[in-house]
């Protein structure tokens, strides 16, 4: 990865294709790389939707390696849905393929003046840009096969939807999976608006002829991966808990705690949630079998593989394996406990380019308002395609939860920065209500993962008898995250390394087998740092303030049952995060 | 007069995923309560202690986080839920003296009364995901109260899948078959509604 594709949309004769060397990003790769070139390039100021904001898309340090896990693709910008600075992560196949190619980033700038719609072709020879006016306001799956039709079936497409066409600032971008389906998603913070703003309808990346990255040093970064695999293997989360169940064995879980958002957040416990959980979500996979049903990867080399295939009543695959978030924000958030009706709303969003999240919290809040009763599935499948269809409804619920709230006058709006929460009540969790308020990124449950903070040493020398607090812990497992999230490794990772020091051992032996240089637990750390200092820097040239770095009211005097608490941590102890 | 509701099940141990629901949404258990978590664990459920220790990573009682299994004392009525570790910072933080029990300590577990008074109870125990399919068999085959609509669609489904038959591998009290007519068209659902049955099942293929 030596290079990277610069695109200029505002070309005097339309797009401009350069190729450039890495210059001061080299040694960057995924979230590192997306956050630091939309900090040094995009004006804090800028409309998120105008030339002056880039779309920046990078492979992880690892990808295109025979590193396993290492297929997580970051995608950066100013968001459109929160004003700040945006890292949103998918699966697919893409990360590998461009890594393979030898590209680090593709940055795409500026902004067509004339109403035409572009397809990028990357491969081994470089890029070419041509209008397609054809593909037009056509849905992911359809664009796809369209794609297919044309180049073949041994591609990758980075893609949006009518909703990103639309500049809806719910808009997702699409990554295709081992199976060419546009189900893996850059979900959060509007990121395919942005990629609609610049006119760019898909990019179709061959990889034919390129090889694998080879490491420096061959031996060691074998042995480390043999290593980092079996670490993998043998623990119980990774390698048996998210294959047999996926991401949604959370459901029973979270419920129990009366941490699971229910009914546009007012309540902590949903009575169907049994229903729709990870235990009966494989059950019925399985019963109705199909390839890959209830275990698969959203890439290639990933050995947890915590994803499946969802196939209809009558054996028709419907979409992938609907994760916890997912299933969380179309089923309890909206009263909904029908995983077919869960399933059907996540193919619309895959199709339309939609996050599934702020999707869920949005349709949560119009139901507040009275757009439609709690639980029902049919208004719900309805919502989703009125946004599909760009009525003025479907405007307004693709522009998020926060706008939603807005027009309806609702109070109870479940964001941080204008993004929509994930699927745990901070009021009952309080920590991660910590993450949620300090997150560069808005509300966000991957921000700060349960990373080995410990292992790494992140804040100094704490005393592992002593627990931290939630402010030092939320900010050194931020810190840590960010640091995997630039090597193109998936999260998931995260519990083996925590709980194995020897696979934690072999993580960074992996990285230094890979760059020929060792690495240690404080560059990881040095690097995390780094990423956050200067993702909240961009926030703050953008007008953010410390009084931004706060939940919604009503989470402090609303108590949520079955607990009956509210969110009791104070605004001057979230004032502190940032003081590292 | 209580007429007693008990059915006896013979399955084959390849059909246990069946329960796996029922497992979720919780069984009754008579026992003894006022003694500690780890007791009631090990010695009324006959849970091995490793088993505790080492897969028993997230436990709620009455859904609080719980920590300290010997210092957790139980009482009469109390949901006790067990699951293996779970995944995410929210999965790290509700696991059992974990380094991130921080982030939940609002629902932790908070200290048990010093002196309970041993005596017999009731406790609903829901079990989860792996913890289901390993220990759920053993559980029912002690014996357990169960929703008896939950019951009903677990049972509608083995016979549906053709794994048991109604008159061969069921057996009924008198006061259960007066809810299970055979002839019904929906014939469990609506008789055994909003009421408990007492279900033991005897596996073969398990030991
Ligand atoms: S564990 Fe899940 S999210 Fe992570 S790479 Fe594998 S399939 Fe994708």
């Amino acid at each position: 990865m030596d290079k990277i594709i610069r695109i200029n949309m505002s070309g005097l004769n339309g797009p401009e294709i350069k190729t450039q060397s890495l210059g001061a990003y080299a040694g960057l790769g995924g979230r590192a790389m997306t956050s630091s070139v939309v900090a040094k390039e995009v004006p804090a100021s800028c409309h998120p939707l105008s030339a002056e904001n880039k779309l920046v898309i990078a492979p992880g340090l690892l990808s295109g390696s025979a590193a396993a896990m290492s297929g997580r693709i970051s995608v950066g910008c100013k968001s459109p849905l929160t004003g700040a600075i945006k890292e949103a992560n998918s699966g697919g196949q893409a990360s590998q393929m461009l890594a393979r190619l030898g590209y680090a980033a593709i940055i795409v700038e500026g902004k067509p003046k004339e109403d035409t719609l572009y397809k990028l072709i990357i491969n081994k020879d470089g890029a070419a840009i041509s209008v397609d006016n054809s593909l037009k306001m056509l849905g992911n799956y359809e664009l796809v096969e369209k794609i297919k039709a044309a180049h073949g079936d041994k591609i990758s497409c980075i893609c949006i939807g009518p909703a990103g066409e639309m500049k809806l600032c719910a808009a997702s971008i699409a990554f295709t999976d081992m199976e060419l389906r546009p189900t893996r998603h850059a979900g959060r913070g509007g990121v395919g608006a942005v990629m609609g703003a610049k006119a760019i309808k898909v990019i179709v990346i061959d990889d034919s002829g390129a090889k694998m990255r080879r490491p420096e040093d061959p031996e060691k970064f074998k042995t480390a991966n043999k290593a980092f695999v079996a670490g993998l293997r043998k623990h119980p989360v990774t390698g048996e808990g998210l294959p047999a169940y996926g991401t949604n064995v959370l459901t029973n879980v979270v419920n129990e705690a009366g941490a699971y958002p229910t009914n546009n957040f007012t309540s902590g416990q949903f009575d169907g949630a049994s229903k729709i959980s990870g235990e009966a979500q494989a059950e019925l996979e399985i019963s109705r079998g199909g390839k890959a049903a209830a275990t698969h990867g959203c890439h290639r080399g990933c050995i947890i593989r915590c994803s499946g295939s969802f196939y209809d009543k009558n054996g028709n695959f419907l979409t992938k394996q609907p994760e916890y978030e997912t299933v969380w924000a179309h089923g309890a958030n909206c009263g909904i406990d029908d995983l077919d009706a869960i399933a059907q709303l996540d193919r619309l969003d895959d199709d339309f380019g939609l996050d599934t999240i702020e999707m869920g919290a949005a349709i949560g809040v119009a139901m507040e308002a009275g757009i439609a009763e709690f639980g029902d599935a049919k208004e719900a499948i309805r919502l989703i395609k009125e946004v599909g269809n760009g009525t003025a409804l479907g405007r307004i619920l693709g522009n998020g939860a926060a706008v939603t709230g807005k027009v309806f006058g609702i109070e109870r709006v479940p964001v941080v920065k204008g993004q929509a929460m994930p699927a745990y009540d901070p009021r009952t969790v309080q920590g991660i209500g910590v993450t949620y308020a300090t997150s560069t990124m808005g509300a966000d449950h991957t921000s700060g993962y349960a990373v080995a903070t410990n292992l790494l040493s992140v804040g100094g020398s704490v005393d592992p008898l002593k627990p931290e607090g939630q402010i030092e812990l939320s900010r050194n497992l931020q810190i840590a995250t960010a640091a995997i999230d630039a090597t193109g490794m998936c999260l998931f990772i995260a519990f083996a390394i925590l709980d194995q020091p020897e696979t934690f051992q072999a993580l960074l032996d992996l990285i230094g087998g890979f760059s020929g240089q060792p690495i240690t637990a404080d560059d990881v750390t040095h690097l995390g740092k780094t990423i956050l200092k200067v993702e909240r820097d961009f926030n703050v040239r953008a007008g953010f303030t410390s009084k931004d770095d706060r939940l919604p009211d009503y989470f402090k005097s609303e108590k949520v049952a079955p607990h009956d608490i509210t969110f009791g941590v104070k605004d001057e102890d979230l004032d502190n995060f940032f003081n590292f | 007069m209580k007429i007693a509701n008990t059915l006896i099940l013979n399955l084959p141990i390849t059909a246990a995923g069946i329960f796996s629901k029922l497992l979720g949404r919780g069984v009754m258990l008579d026992t003894t309560v006022g003694i500690s978590l780890q007791d009631f664990l090990r010695q009324h459920i006959g849970i091995k202690s490793d088993y505790i220790e080492n897969r028993l990573q997230t436990v709620f009682v009455n859904g609080r986080a719980a920590d300290c299994f010997d210092e957790q004392i139980i009482a009469d009525q109390d949901v006790i839920a067990l699951s293996v570790a779970m995944p995410g910072l929210v999965g790290a933080a509700f696991r059992k003296k974990g380094r991130l029990s921080v982030l939940r300590k609002t629902i932790s577990q908070k200290k048990s009364p010093l002196k309970t008074k041993i005596s017999k109870g009731v406790i609903t125990l829901k079990l989860f995901n792996m913890v289901a399919q390993e220990i759920g068999p053993q559980i029912l085959s002690n014996g357990v109260r169960v929703d008896a609509e939950l019951l009903a669609q677990a049972l509608k489904k083995l016979i549906g899948e053709k794994i048991i038959s109604l008159s061969q591998d069921v057996k009924m009290s008198e006061g259960a078959q007066n809810l299970v007519q055979k002839d019904m068209q929906d014939p469990f659902e609506k008789r055994l509604k909003s009421t408990t049955v007492e279900l033991t099942v005897r596996w073969s293929g398990w030991h």
